[in-house]
């Protein structure tokens, strides 16, 4: 009876020995702008951690976007974005998942992040100039968006919707890309880059602000709840060539994308295990309770039951699994704006108090057909 | 009894601490990674499949040497792809199969093809000669009779848990001078998967 007792112990802390940490000590460094820093605590983290490859690769990419390094950005997302994808588990990631604690199973993202990794591939091969892998991924962004919880089948994140629709301009499909237009305006109908009458030739992408973090809730930690950094700020200044040519407007909101989704199925078993721990402490406290009651011949088991339940209520880990991605912006804020073609210097001027993480100033090369794309990331 | 439990125990050390071997599999076959995108035996097949479809086409021969430049295709689905693998594998297969029946106008190397005429006939490298012993020049590069132009394309569902996915990947040969399309095929599959309950 001992021997089976401490045994399943084992089981139990065996398989509840490695939860994934996550990214928060990268997201650190690289808020309070020690971008260095972050990088090599990301890369340790992607050559130590196995389950949270797919997390580090994302954080990793968002850093190779920030410099501009655009191969190495497509790479790090393409990676993440295999491991994400996929559909099989092994069978220790679900014994851990489900008898240990969840953040030992692979990470692979809640269905919003699943979106945004799409999103910047998207995002990332639109800047190197191939427009057809740019539509994959603005179109992939809006697979994962859909078809989550109430919202079936419907995506509402406006920014994939409009540069779905661009990418279908640069490849000659005037109307697939109105169609796209279309719908990224009736979602967020008062942000003027989607008006009907917007016109340009250039597309500015400004993410904003740090996006939702992920928290446990509950009174085991078996509950997930995001909270919002709303902050953003008063305003976003495009200028090009010197000139101030407007400001950039808000088009999506990664806080609403990750509340909309719906509960999930492995919430269940949470539920179920955060109870079995609960009920377990309970028993295990009546027990040695009770003990000092009973005679004196039952002490002694009523002792050990006790004890057993205890440490079975200590060893099962209900909490559920936060690791998300830490540098996912809050808002994605658009402007369009004409330019002649040719060389351009443009330069995206937050108000005071926020910083652009990429070069302050870039260059872009306007096309004499097409749209040309100016992306930026504005932090505090 | 207290031995089955140990086992157990153990059982669940060795599945949480150890991973399996990188091993070597059928590219025909699909992976248990699962997911629903474009797979190695998806590739190998539509190439296997429009690569025979051309060949068995006698219209493409009737003027002689067919010659064929190749484009890329045009993406359409929702996954990333590097969509010149197709059409490399149908040139492969259409180069290793056809006898030279077929002659495929590289123009991915245009430039390089350019820079290497410039040097030749500047003098700055050697001519190379035919079994005449004559210099070895052509007039100018080729020209084409037809372009094989593709896309692929995708009818995507999912229900948040569930994802099916419907690609169909069409072949065209156009005539380069009327633009005339002389044949055209495609190869179609469609994809079911589910996310374990980890994942959902």
């Amino acid at each position: 009876m001992c021997g089976r007792a401490v045994a399943f112990l084992a089981v139990l802390l065996a398989a509840s020995a490695c939860a994934s940490p996550g990214s928060g000590a990268a997201a650190r460094s690289w808020y309070a702008g020690d971008r260095d820093r972050a990088r090599s605590q990301l890369e340790e983290q992607l050559a130590d951690d196995e389950e949270g490859r797919a997390l580090y690769l994302n954080e990793l990419g968002v850093l190779a976007l920030e410099r501009r390094d655009l191969a190495e950005a497509l790479r790090l997302f393409t990676a993440a974005g295999q491991i994400m994808g996929a559909f099989g588990g092994s069978g220790s990631d679900a014994l851990g998942a489900i008898v240990g604690s969840e953040a030992s199973k692979q990470w692979r993202g809640d269905p919003h992040e699943r979106a945004m990794n799409s999103y910047y591939l998207g995002i990332v091969n639109y800047l190197l100039g191939v427009h057809d892998n740019a539509l994959a991924g603005f179109k992939n962004a809006i697979f994962n968006d859909s078809g989550q919880g109430e919202e079936a089948y419907d995506c509402d994140f406006a920014p994939a919707l409009f540069l779905e629709g661009l990418c279908y301009r640069q490849l000659a499909d005037p109307d697939m890309a109105e169609r796209s237009f279309a719908a990224a305006r009736q979602l967020v109908p008062g942000c003027p880059a989607l008006a009907a009458g917007a016109r340009g030739n250039v597309v500015v992408v400004v993410d904003v602000g740090r996006g939702p973090s992920k928290i446990a809730v509950g009174s085991n930690g078996e509950q997930t709840r995001f909270i919002a950094d709303a902050a953003s700020p008063a305003a976003i200044e495009v200028v090009a060539d010197g000139v101030p040519l407007g400001q950039t407007s808000k088009a999506g909101d990664l806080y609403f994308q990750a509340t909309t989704r719906g509960g999930r199925d492995f919430d269940s078993i949470l539920a179920t295990k955060s109870a079995v721990k609960s009920g377990a402490q309970v028993a295990g406290i009546g027990a040695l309770l009770i003990a000092d009651d009973l005679p004196r011949k039952h002490q002694g088991g009523a002792l050990l039951a006790g004890a057993a339940l205890l440490l079975t209520s200590l060893a099962v880990d209900a909490k559920a699994d936060t690791r998300h991605w830490t540098s996912l912006p809050n808002e994605v804020q658009l402007l369009r704006l004409e330019l002649p073609p040719g060389t351009h210097e443009v330069e995206i001027r937050p108000s005071s108090g926020w910083r652009v993480a990429g070069p302050v100033t870039q260059t872009v090369i306007v096309p004499t057909q097409g749209d040309a794309l100016v992306y930026q990331r504005v932090l505090r | 009894m207290v031995k089955s439990w140990w086992l157990a125990a153990a059982l669940a050390a060795s599945l949480v601490a150890c991973s399996s071997p990188t091993q070597r599999v059928d590219p025909d076959q699909d992976d248990a990674l699962g997911g629903t995108g474009v797979d190695s035996g998806d590739i190998r097949t539509t190439a296997d499949k429009i690569a025979r479809s051309i060949l068995a086409m006698d219209r493409l021969f009737a003027r002689g040497t067919p010659y064929v430049v190749v484009q890329d295709p045009k993406n359409e689905t929702r996954f990333q792809i590097n969509d010149s693998m197709i059409v490399d594998r149908i040139m492969t297969l259409l180069i290793q199969n056809s006898g030279g029946r077929v002659q495929f106008v590289d123009r991915e190397n245009w430039e390089v093809i350019q820079r290497e005429r410039a040097l030749k006939r500047s003098g700055a490298v050697s001519v190379p000669t035919d079994g005449q012993g004559q210099p070895n020049l052509a007039a100018a590069p080729l020209g084409t009779d037809y372009f094989l132009l593709s896309t692929l394309k995708s009818l995507s569902k999912t229900n948040g848990d569930a994802e099916s996915d419907y690609i169909v990947a069409t072949f065209r040969l156009t005539d380069s001078e009327t633009g005339a399309i002389l044949w055209q095929d495609d190869h179609e599959w469609k994809k079911v998967g589910e996310r374990g309950v980890l994942y959902r």
